[in-house]
């Protein structure tokens, strides 16, 4: 006699109603697939940033490489000038100056370069001796 | 959920590239700063050269008429440097 409550392993189901693990899979798979999509917006994303992070790096290194070399220019430059040229620039100003006393001659000049007022201030120091350029003539 | 290599490799490198560039940054505004703080000794050095030069030109046209100041002039290298506008030894920095 058959038990129609417990069917045997033998016989099929015939019931069509899906067991719950099938749409969990199908929901497992869906979000998976959704993941990977995810996973590959994220890495364009970092693959762009990465691309204008570098640019930025490349820009700053040039430019910090520019700042440098000027200043080292610059400071060679005023070291030289405060070792050989600012000094002879003094002794020459110095000597124009202690002309200037033993010919009234030169009094015109003297004056227009205030030899007089700035004959302590030495060039060397990064001040000048004489009067700038454009305020004379 | 395993992570992707892919993704760690491409934040390391972010984050490499991200703390360069602030280095960069700092050492270029730090170098900036030294330029700004040195500019009035270049411009003060600038300004001196021109007087010179000025001064120069000044005694070189005074020669004409009282020779006697010549041996100062050659000293200093003006004469025998040029004939026209001659400058003393100086040297125009770029700022």
């Amino acid at each position: 006699m058959d038990n129609l409550e417990n069917p045997t392993p033998g016989q099929p189901n015939q019931d069509p109603t899906p067991t719950p693990a099938q749409p969990m899979a199908d929901e497992s798979n869906d979000l998976h697939a959704q993941l990977e999509a995810l996973r590959g917006v994220v890495n364009l994303a970092l693959v762009l940033m990465l691309i204008v992070s570098g640019t930025l790096t490349t820009y700053m290194m040039r430019q910090w490489r520019s700042a440098k070399t000027e200043l080292e220019q610059l400071s060679a430059g005023i070291t030289a000038y405060q070792k050989s040229t600012g000094p002879a620039m003094d002794e020459f100003v110095r000597r124009t100056v202690e002309y200037s006393r033993t010919h009234p001659d030169f009094a015109p000049l003297a004056a227009k370069y205030h030899f007089n007022e700035a004959g302590a201030t030495p060039a060397s120091q990064g001040r000048p001796a004489v009067p700038p350029a454009s305020s004379k003539k | 959920m395993k992570n992707s290599p892919l993704t760690a490799i491409l934040l390391s490198l972010l984050a490499i590239s991200a703390v360069a560039s602030a280095g960069f940054c700092f050492y270029y505004a730090s170098a900036a700063r030294q330029i700004r703080q040195i500019q009035p000794q270049v411009a003060a050095i600038n300004n001196h050269n021109a007087a010179i030069s000025a001064l120069a030109a000044d005694l070189l046209e005074y020669s004409k008429t009282h020779p006697d100041i010549n041996p100062l002039l050659e000293s200093a290298g003006v004469k025998a440097r040029t004939g026209a506008a001659a400058v003393p030894p100086s040297t125009k920095l770029a700022r």
